[in-house]
């Protein structure tokens, strides 16, 4: 079964929204998303990450950390109001989101990213689909933009695999879903 | 200048608010909390006054001095520890060692910053913490992250609150899950 990795940027207050305006990212955090995207082969994205990462990634040239492995991948998108696909080696899911990913996760391949796309996580979650749930937490809080878990959001226990505090003071918290227990 | 300390257990959603029923006072009974406890000794063991909310002071009144055998050492900390209650309605506390603060919040909280002393701690207290934190007066905040997401309740940061930046100071990882992050207003 491939593994679906979710990593999100948040600030303290669980603000996702336009993380470029206020990311912290160091060589600890390039060296940790690099491994992740080098165990990977497939991108998922919902429609809102997807195009700022199609007018974003493009422009980069292979210099740029991660920049071959951004183009070069599939992308898949869950989206049914997307419109057009620009951004190289981009599909849709075609009809229900959740059994396509279940699909994909039982073919033969690597790992699965998904980055940003915070209501397309919070239903991979939801749907039991999700393996981590990897959290960059900045030292920020930003008072307004889009949270990635809502009010009204189902409950979720997980079960913490792994947190790290860099140096630049975001800590990462990596969280796999709580194993049922009798 | 003493320092100000929020303390709160947080849920990952960012929810502070524990009428949700996502943990038990003084540790939960399935998981081995002791790690947990010995981090809130140390807590205690390093500040002097305990500055809640009417609701939690209320809360805390009414569960703490009951227990029996109480070997979290919660139980005496409470009851000896100077306590201030933020309330303007307040007339008999209740408890030994409790002290009405019932002026502008500000001006108590500078004043009592201002006297010689260790930490001034605060827990749960939803409101008053809002308005410590609106009003800029918190020095470092220790949040006990638990593996959960609850959808509901009040969140420790509400919208429009603005915060100057964090300096992380220090994590550490329990055995249930929860980890705590330490952050000093810069």
């Amino acid at each position: 079964m491939r593994n679906l990795k979710a990593w999100l940027f948040v600030t303290l207050d669980g603000v996702m929204e336009a993380p470029e305006k206020w990311v912290m990212f160091n060589d600890e955090m390039g060296a940790s998303t690099e491994a992740d995207y080098a165990a990977s082969d497939v991108l998922l994205l919902g429609k809102g990450t997807y195009e700022v990462f199609a007018a974003s990634w493009p422009e980069r040239s292979s210099d740029v950390p991660n920049a071959d492995w951004m183009n070069n991948t599939p992308k898949l998108v869950a989206s049914t109001t997307l419109k057009s696909l620009d951004w190289q080696n981009s599909s849709l899911i075609e009809g229900d989101v959740a059994a396509a990913v279940s699909q994909l996760k039982q073919e033969d391949g690597k790992g699965i990213i998904v980055n940003g796309s915070a209501t397309l996580v919070r239903s991979l979650l939801r749907d039991g689909l999700l393996d981590e749930l990897q959290l960059f937490v900045h030292p920020i809080v930003l008072g307004t933009g889009d949270r990635l878990f809502v009010e009204g959001e189902d409950r979720a226990a997980l079960t913490l695999a792994d947190s790290q505090a860099y140096a630049n003071g975001v800590v990462s918290l990596t969280y796999t879903p709580a194993v049922e227990t009798e | 200048m003493r320092d100000l300390v929020v303390t709160e257990n947080i849920t990952l959603d960012g929810v502070i608010d524990a009428a949700e029923g996502w943990f038990a006072p003084g540790g939960d009974g399935e998981d081995d909390q002791s790690d947990v406890l010995d981090a809130l000794r140390e807590q205690r063991e390093a500040a002097d006054a305990l500055l809640l909310g009417r609701v939690t002071f209320e809360q805390m009144r009414g569960y703490w001095p009951l227990q029996e055998n109480d070997t979290t050492g919660i139980t005496d900390y409470l009851n000896m520890v100077a306590k201030y209650v933020v309330s303007s309605t307040m007339d008999d506390p209740a408890w030994e060692h409790t002290t009405v603060l019932r002026g502008a919040l500000i001006e108590e909280i500078r004043e009592l910053k201002s006297h010689q002393g260790a930490d001034i701690v605060t827990t749960g207290s939803m409101t008053l913490v809002s308005d410590l934190v609106g009003a800029g007066l918190v020095d470092e905040y220790r949040l006990f992250v638990y593996p959960v997401v609850i959808g509901r309740g009040q969140r420790l940061f509400t919208d429009q609150t603005e915060v100057p930046k964090l300096r992380l100071e220090a994590t550490r990882r329990f055995r249930s899950g929860i980890v705590l992050l330490r952050y000093r207003s810069d």
